[in-house]
């Protein structure tokens, strides 16, 4: 099969997308014919692999026309467009489908106008609530709609989970046959020459610092597990608040605030960690998870859906959040292990079945 | 006072101080009686700006205050300033580095003046564990990674206050740095071999130079250009910001740990070869090479005008990081003795005023 891979980042960029990308083309090559049309003014480049390039350095009607073309031009003889997001790339492949009637996937791994609201601060809602309050952003409400005309005229929308899909089809209105779950693949252990001694009583937490992700119950929890301590990485609106409840509760001292860390360290407190405890301020909480079963440490939530989906056990709610903390604390062996599904296998099996799946059509 | 540039800078500390004092006093801010930052050897890097310390009278609070009247100096203070601020309206590494709260930029009387929050910091970066001076380097590193002037958007904002490095300008500084130090030091055959390898190697690996170009990085990031508080990371110094190779930062701060922490040193390199691809890897080299070319450079210059136990110093430093450059060349370890050694002679050699002026700095 000729298969192009749209992608609006790609490696120098150090987003997850971008690795994401170029990790699957060089998955897919040895089977498929392999084209990427990316954004970018360099990339590295792949032994086997055309890469084509679209300047980023042109105005952004200008960069979406060139897009366009480029992928028009490639899509020669092409059985499938896999895009990597709904907006500058999803766009562009809709436009091809409708002129050569060539498949299009949608790779809706994030939601671009949520991800921009809260980066800059926009809303600190969650995405469910963003998607069904009027957003005030002018733009944002752009790309909102966008993504939905994008979506709905999509082949085929992937999402990484069962809950972004029931969000995907009753936000952006798109038909639930058309939607098709596949879980991102999660191998980016670091390797690090340090010694990994896991702490007792450790528990660390990471994410978007807002007043709905659970942290308040985490610290309150602090109070009933008296050798336990709690570090927290990562920002956001709430952070002064959270600092606040943990002083008038008297677990400061056991409950540290590391803000922004590195993708090392955050691997390293997990693997020294005896308990990682998943928040759901964003929908990086799939990607914390994974990657905290990856580390091996036990994950524990509180019951959600989405919670459901990935962990089958360590589901909690706010009343016996320090109960299960403390057994899991005092069973110092517990280790976790990464689900199948998260594997590159599971989700290369996925991704080919879709696309075999227009040959035969 | 036997040095004549030695002289001319403490004549010109002293004239700047006598006027600039009262001038900060009608301002609200105090100077400190003792003046580190512009003692020791600083008076070789020349250059008519001075870095002070005081505090404000209104609070007593202790600030850093930059202050020149010289013209070039005074547009160096302004675009620190202007560089802050465009770091804060573009998202500046969502926020990972810390500010120093600005009290004040300002001309008066002639003289541009820039004061902002002194950071105290409980202990020096170098004096963390090195798990900590690790995770806080890569912490520093990435950071700078996050900001990639890829898009219009981006460019058009950055590309007049930052300046924008790729292959071109680092290969042509690569020549000045080269040119310059064969002419300072004609008969120093060994650099001289030394810097044409690593003209080549520069000149024959122009596209991985270009290809990790264009992010945000601190070219002088040093443990005196930030301070620590907890876990976040102050940066004191904005003027040494451009879009270039992301490596530059990295390959300042590895070279400076070669020198100040080897276990720091060797785990940054081994980081960067055991997560990151082939030819990251190999950018790294490449600016360690610039950068240490730069070093060389740079001592090369100052032999003119340093004398007696400075100048010898300054030939050993040549030597010293002559060897560095040969180990990255051939991607070995410098041996830890040559280090050690080093050390020895420049603490004999060093005056009183530089030991003092070090205390602290890192």
């Amino acid at each position: 099969m000729k298969i192009i891979l749209a992608t609006p980042l790609f490696p120098p960029e150090i987003e997850a997308l971008s690795t994401y990308t170029k990790d699957l083309a060089e998955h897919l090559k040895n089977d498929h014919d392999i084209v990427v049309a990316a954004y970018a003014t360099r990339v590295e480049k792949m032994s086997g692999i055309d890469i084509l390039k679209i300047n980023k350095r042109r105005p952004l009607v200008v960069r979406l026309f060139n897009f366009t073309v480029k992928l028009f031009g490639a899509s020669k003889g092409a059985d499938v467009i896999y895009a990597q997001n709904a907006v500058a790339v999803g766009l562009p492949a809709i436009i091809v489908k409708s002129l050569k009637r060539i498949p299009v996937v949608i790779n809706f791994a994030e939601d671009e106008a949520w991800k921009r609201a809260m980066s800059q601060n926009l809303s600190n809602r969650s995405l469910v609530d963003f998607l069904k309050n009027e957003c005030p952003d002018k733009k944002n409400h752009q790309i909102i709609n966008l993504q939905g005309w994008v979506l709905k005229h999509a082949t085929k929308v992937m999402v990484s989970s069962q809950a972004m899909a029931d969000i995907v089809s009753e936000s952006y209105h798109v038909p639930k046959d058309k939607i098709i779950v596949n879980y991102r693949p999660e191998d980016k252990v670091q390797k690090l020459s340090l010694p990994v001694e896991v702490k007792k009583g450790q528990i660390f937490t990471t994410g978007r610092l807002v007043d709905w992700a659970g942290y308040d119950r985490l610290i309150q929890a602090m109070t009933k597990l008296e050798n336990a301590k709690l570090i927290i990485a990562g920002d956001g609106p709430a952070r002064k608040g959270f600092e606040k409840l943990s002083k008038e509760l008297g677990v400061e001292d056991r409950v540290k605030f590391l803000g922004q860390i590195s993708r090392a360290e955050n691997w390293h407190l997990r693997k020294t960690s005896q308990v990682y405890f998943a928040n759901f301020s964003n929908n990086n909480f799939l990607r914390e998870t994974s990657l905290s079963l990856l580390a091996g440490v036990p994950v524990i939530a509180f019951d959600t859906a989405l919670a459901r989906e990935i962990l089958s056990e360590n589901l909690v709610d706010k009343n016996n959040l320090a109960d299960k903390l403390k057994t899991l604390l005092e069973n110092s062996h517990t280790k976790s292990k990464l689900p199948e599904k998260f594997s590159w296998a599971t989700h290369l099996n996925k991704l080919n079945s879709i696309f075999e799946g227009f040959i035969k059509k | 006072m036997d040095n004549k540039y030695k002289k001319q800078w403490q004549e010109y500390k002293e004239a700047e101080l006598k006027i600039v004092r009262p001038i900060l006093s009608e301002l609200g801010f105090e100077l400190d009686d003792k003046q580190v930052h512009i003692g020791g050897e600083r008076y070789i890097t020349g250059g008519k700006k001075l870095v002070l310390l005081g505090k404000q009278k209104d609070n007593n609070k202790k600030v850093v205050i930059k202050v020149s009247r010289d013209e070039m100096r005074s547009a160096e203070i302004k675009h620190e300033w202007k560089c802050r601020q465009i770091l804060q309206k573009i998202n500046f590494a969502y926020h990972i580095f810390f500010t120093p709260k600005e009290i004040l930029y300002t001309k008066k009387n002639g003289f541009t003046i820039f004061v902002t929050r002194f950071i105290d910091q409980k202990s020096t970066f170098l004096d963390r564990p090195l798990e900590s001076q690790f995770f806080l380097s890569l912490k520093a590193l990435e950071a700078q990674e996050g900001v990639h002037a890829t898009t219009y958007e981006h460019t058009s904002t950055i590309k007049q206050t930052f300046g924008m490095w790729n292959s071109q300008e680092y290969i042509a500084s690569f020549d000045k740095y080269y040119t310059n130090t064969i002419v300072q030091l004609p008969e120093n055959i060994k650099v001289k071999k030394l810097l044409t390898k690593a003209k080549d190697f520069l000149s024959q690996n122009i596209e991985t130079i270009d290809l990790y170009s264009d992010f945000l990085t601190h070219w002088d990031l040093v443990p005196h250009n930030f301070r620590v508080l907890e876990n976040d990371i102050y940066l004191l110094d904005y003027s040494s910001i451009r879009f270039g190779n992301k490596y530059e930062g990295w390959a300042r701060f590895i070279n400076f740990m070669t020198l100040y922490n080897r276990p720091l040193e060797e785990k940054l390199v081994e980081y960067v070869k055991e997560n990151r691809n082939e030819q990251e890897f190999l950018s790294l080299q490449l600016m360690r090479v610039f950068r240490l070319g730069e070093l060389i450079w740079y001592y090369a210059n100052t032999l003119d005008k340093a004398e007696g136990n400075l100048l010898q110093l300054n030939k050993k430093r040549i030597d010293l990081w002559a060897n560095v450059l040969e180990g990255v060349l051939e991607n070995k370890n410098i041996d830890y003795k040559i280090i050690e050694e080093y050390k020895i002679d420049r603490d004999k050699l060093r005056d009183e005023e530089e030991k003092e002026r070090q205390q602290d700095l890192h």
